[in-house]
């Protein structure tokens, strides 16, 4: 897929000009979907360009790496120590820098985004007015407990060790799942990863439907994003909020009254190439030696991290 | 509301996942029978319009924007089981290529936004709208409505799923092993965010977008649900009853005491004065279960710590194994340049 230029900087158009005169408005909704669409069309852009480089990961057979990316998730999400849970990280990253992935940018969209939404969930636990524990570091102790209505406070906030740890357990194992996931999407072609779901418990109607939800999400895409340039074209001084409410709603109905009818072209298509209501696939997919051993090697690392977990 | 992993126990996650994956299969046996021969291209189209439909930024009075799930409208147009499969897989998609979920949460997310977002929605949809006809203000009303509580029925059920887990999952010293925040904060904390912000945004989107429909193409409306739901009337009940167990079930993990029926002889000796004979009996021959309380006996510290060495061992031997192999193959290459497992270009 190309993906033109002006698509991917951001257009210094209308939104500058209306960014002088009011700060917080910084990009209206228009440009915020429009740069939206940019963000899915490019994620998908350079998965599937990394996904057909040579490397370690992207030569596995897409079966072994679904296979690998549960049992490894399931093992890193039972387990609890730190120390596992970071090492298992480190040799995720050479694995993942051994397949031609740019560590740099990876690390950036994990850790950039990661704490920010669940650092500052996470936050307010570590003190003891939210979750009581041992005491770790006080801030500081008032002359008494603090009681408003049905809110009781101690009189001293701290930090708890119960509090700090849980946070920074959650946070890692957050950011170390996230991370494991983008690894394995990035060095897979996406239609070979739906492709493969079929030989795990996904029935076969729900993976084609994903194949063709896949396909058809670029479409409607498109389309939305033909309609936000179209009215981002004839939009001249501002419109009130419940205006563009009314056009985002109607906007969602019209994209609605297209995917039927393009639902109904599809079918009709479809039978005139003898559809009858049941798919047939084929196999594309074969074992290597190396997809054998990595398999293995996937599950029994799964099985050591947690009984490992159980003696530390 | 896109519940990443790391937040819920895989446990959690597993009895949430084979709910929805029960949910799924209902799902598709109803839709399959009313649709037929149409229903992939129907769904697949419906799901990437349910992809779609939440990248749209909605302009919110304060200058700033909030996304909508659309998990009501499209309950409204394709019809629960339909919307239910069609969120499904667009949250598939979402959580294994844009990383907006978990892998593992994934049957978490479907079970609130695409279960109990569309049963929810429907029933108070179909409550409110009753008989009304297509283009009455009603249906506007029953519109919003559903779009603004069933959104904050799915934020709740998360909130419950969060709240449970520092109660069922916690170290040894207190420490929280997933999410920290028990229900007294976790449901609270998302029902306020979704009765004050995403839930108004869900509600006047779902009720625009039917305004829109009723102006211009009312057949939408009207196509589904209408016949269907008049021919059975008491699906709406069960739609309601299932809704409310739903959101009532977890709570029973919270309930004090013993699970009804099941108690132990002294207890039965503490409530009823006496313990029977017969139960007196077998609580006996009972004791030798298994898995008495459900844990495991002999799992102690030095059986993990032998399995860890058999593990380990056989981790050495795999890779002894694969550098064998990898040696074997390089001379064989050398010899005759054969497929083997030579650098691996696209696969066609």
């Amino acid at each position: 897929m190309d993906l033109p230029l002006w698509l991917l900087e951001n257009s210094s158009g209308l939104s500058e000009t209306s960014h002088k005169s009011k700060p917080r408005r910084k990009r209206g909704f228009i440009q915020k979907t429009l740069s939206d669409i940019v963000h899915v069309l490019r994620d998908s852009f350079f998965s599937e360009e990394l996904a057909v480089r040579p490397g370690f990961l992207q030569s596995l057979d897409p079966r072994i790496k679904i296979l690998a990316l549960v049992s490894l998730l399931l093992a890193l999400n039972l387990i609890s120590h730190l120390g596992l849970l970071w090492g298992s990280y480190l040799i995720l990253l050479a694995l993942a820098a051994g397949s031609g992935i740019h560590l740099g940018s990876l690390l950036k969209k994990v850790w950039l985004v990661v704490p920010l939404f669940s650092g500052i969930m996470v936050l307010p636990s570590v003190f003891n007015w939210v979750r009581p524990g041992e005491p770790l570091f006080t801030l500081f102790t008032m002359n008494q407990p603090w009681s408003i209505g049905f809110l009781h406070l101690p009189a001293t906030l701290a930090i708890t060790k119960q509090g700090v740890n849980g946070a920074v357990l959650l946070v890692s194992r957050v950011g170390i799942s996230v991370t494991l996931t983008l690894i394995m999407t990035l060095t897979t072609r996406w239609t070979d990863l739906l492709k493969a779901l079929r030989f795990f418990f996904v029935p076969r109607i729900f993976v084609t439907t994903l194949e063709m939800t896949y396909r058809y999400i670029f479409v409607l895409i498109t389309i939305l994003e033909e309609m936000f340039l179209a009215r981002k074209a004839r939009d001249a001084g501002r419109s009130s909020t419940s205006e563009q409410r009314g056009f985002v709603a109607s906007a969602m109905v019209a994209l609605f009254a297209r995917s039927l009818q393009m639902s109904e072209e599809v079918y009709a298509a479809m039978t005139a190439r003898g559809y009858s209501g049941e798919v047939y696939t084929m196999n594309r997919f074969r074992m290597r030696l190396h997809d054998w051993f990595f398999a293995s090697f996937v599950i029994l690392c799964s099985f050591i991290l947690y009984v490992a977990d159980k003696i530390l | 509301m896109h519940i990443p992993d790391g937040y819920l126990s895989p446990q959690t996650n597993a009895v949430l996942g084979a709910a929805s994956a029960l949910a799924l299969a209902a799902a598709s046996y109803k839709t399959a029978r009313t649709v037929k021969a149409k229903y992939i291209p129907l769904l697949s189209i419906g799901a990437a319009f349910s992809f779609t439909i939440q990248m749209f930024n909605i302009p919110v009075p304060d200058g700033t924007t909030a996304h909508a799930v659309g998990g009501t409208l499209l309950t409204i147009l394709l019809g629960p089981w339909a919307a239910m499969i069609a969120i499904s897989v667009a949250l598939t998609l979402q959580a294994v290529f844009f990383g907006d979920g978990g892998i593992l949460a994934l049957g978490a997310n479907i079970f609130n936004m695409g279960v109990i977002l569309p049963f929810v929605s429907y029933a108070i949809y179909r409550v409110i709208a009753g008989s009304s006809t297509v283009s009455s203000k009603r249906r506007l009303i029953a519109a919003g409505i559903a779009g603004y509580i069933g959104i904050t029925a799915a934020a709740a059920m998360a909130g419950v799923e969060f709240g449970l887990q520092p109660l069922l999952f916690h170290a040894a010293d207190g420490t929280p092993l997933y999410s920290p925040y028990g229900l007294n904060v976790a449901l609270p904390a998302m029902l306020f965010a979704h009765l004050t912000i995403a839930g108004p945004v869900e509600g006047v989107v779902t009720l625009l977008a039917v305004a829109y429909l009723q102006r211009t193409n009312s057949s939408l409306l009207a196509a589904n649900g209408e016949g269907k739901t008049r021919s059975s009337i008491s699906w709406k009940r069960v739609a309601i009853i299932f809704a409310v167990l739903v959101a009532l079930s977890p709570l029973g993990l919270l309930a004090k005491g013993t699970a009804w029926g099941e108690w132990s002889g002294e207890e039965i000796g503490a409530a009823v004065g006496f313990i029977p004979a017969g139960m007196d009996k077998f609580s006996s021959f009972w004791r030798h279960s298994i898995l008495p309380d459900y844990g495991l006996s002999g799992y102690n510290h030095s059986f993990w710590q032998q399995t860890l060495g058999y593990l380990l061992s056989a981790l050495g031997a795999l890779a002894l194994i694969a550098l064998a192999t990898i040696i074997i193959q390089r001379i064989a290459r050398r010899g005759g340049d054969r497929d083997g497992s030579a650098p691996l270009a696209p696969r066609k």
